[in-house]
């Protein structure tokens, strides 16, 4: 079986690339203006309103982006929306994920280093699902704020932080 | 042919009087001691609703047995390592917040004595608990991954079961 892609598959990973680069732009600007906005209802709502909004701009970036020619409905970002109740959706809350964004080397390395665990993590064929974007904390940890230069991902469902710059993402099917 | 079924019905009684009894009762027990999900399981209460361990609807001795068995897995862990939202053996008073969702619906976020979080709203549950990474900070919570969860929601959301509207009353 060949291994070599097209231009096309070239083209669309790159287009991948490109869209979850463009909405982590998004976060960076927009995250501190939001989080004010949301700190003036109440406290139990904030968490809501920036999931929310960060979902909407999922959608409507990265989903729309890739979503040529075939309808793509990507895993929710991070806790996914409030503002539809029991979907996790803002907009079609009744469509069901076919596909999710994943996380790679840039330098198709076997390995990517995990600084939460200090430890490097053997790859999967397909990558890392992409959890959310975050920024590594003073006491090693993590916290939902700009920079956002890590992503989190759950690895058999325990945390591990990984370094934006060494990551390309690519999207994969969703299992069902 | 009617021996045959006699001693069929013998060994079934053995089974339930020797295996199947005996554990029950000791997951009975270990339930006396616990509190799971945000609301108590009275001492030798046979759960064959729904719970907060499981939303679903079981019906039969099976069933009603394998939450029992669920319950009794939690309680075994202890404090700390609860694996769902509850008092999971720790007594005291529940922090309760309520709100008006986006859509209307009412919701309500209750922190039980162990810190660990029970977010309920009219159409969906979210549960968090104690994060046990070796690198979190004390306090952290992490998010419970429902088995049973709504499609589509990373397995963050379920659907409230009677005992979670509940809170909303």
């Amino acid at each position: 079986m060949s291994t070599s892609r097209t231009n096309e598959d070239v083209d669309f990973s790159a287009q991948v690339d490109r869209a979850v680069v463009t909405f982590l732009q998004i976060l960076r600007s927009g995250w501190e203006g939001v989080a004010t906005l949301a700190k003036t209802t109440k406290q139990e709502v904030v968490a809501e309103m920036l999931s929310d909004w960060a979902q909407s701009n999922w959608e409507m970036v990265v989903e729309a982006a890739i979503s040529t020619p075939a309808m793509v409905f990507l895993d929710p970002y991070g806790d996914g929306a409030e503002a539809n109740g029991a979907s996790s959706r803002i907009w079609m809350p009744e469509a069901k994920p076919t596909h999710a964004i994943h996380i790679v080397s840039r330098m198709r390395a076997a390995v990517l280093w995990d600084v939460l665990s200090e430890a490097n993590r053997t790859l999967p064929r397909e990558g890392f699902a992409i959890d959310r974007f975050v920024t590594r904390s003073v006491d090693g940890w993590y916290e939902e704020k700009p920079p956002f230069d890590h992503v989190l991902s759950y690895i058999d469902g325990s945390e591990a932080l990984f370094r934006v710059e060494d990551l390309e993402f690519v999207v994969q099917r969703t299992q069902t | 042919m009617a021996v045959k079924g006699k001693t069929l019905s013998a060994l079934i009684a053995l089974l339930i009087t020797a295996v199947i009894a005996p554990n029950l009762a000791s997951a009975e027990r270990a339930f006396e001691k616990t509190r799971v999900g945000g609301f108590d399981v009275p001492a030798g209460t046979r759960i064959e609703g729904p719970t907060a361990l499981s939303p679903r609807t079981h019906q039969g001795i099976e069933h009603a047995y394998g939450e029992i068995a669920s319950g009794y897995v939690v309680a075994a862990r202890g404090v700390g390592a609860a694996s769902r939202a509850g008092y999971n053996g720790v007594q005291g008073p529940v922090q309760m917040v309520t709100r008006v969702t986006r859509d209307g619906s009412r919701a309500a976020r209750i922190q039980f004595p162990d810190k660990s979080i029970l977010d309920v709203s009219m159409s969906r549950v979210k549960e968090f608990i104690q994060n046990l990474h070796p690198k979190a900070p004390p306090g952290s919570l992490q998010r419970v991954i429902f088995d049973d969860a709504i499609e589509g929601t990373k397995g963050l959301k379920r659907v409230p079961g009677p005992e979670d509207l509940w809170w909303l009353e």
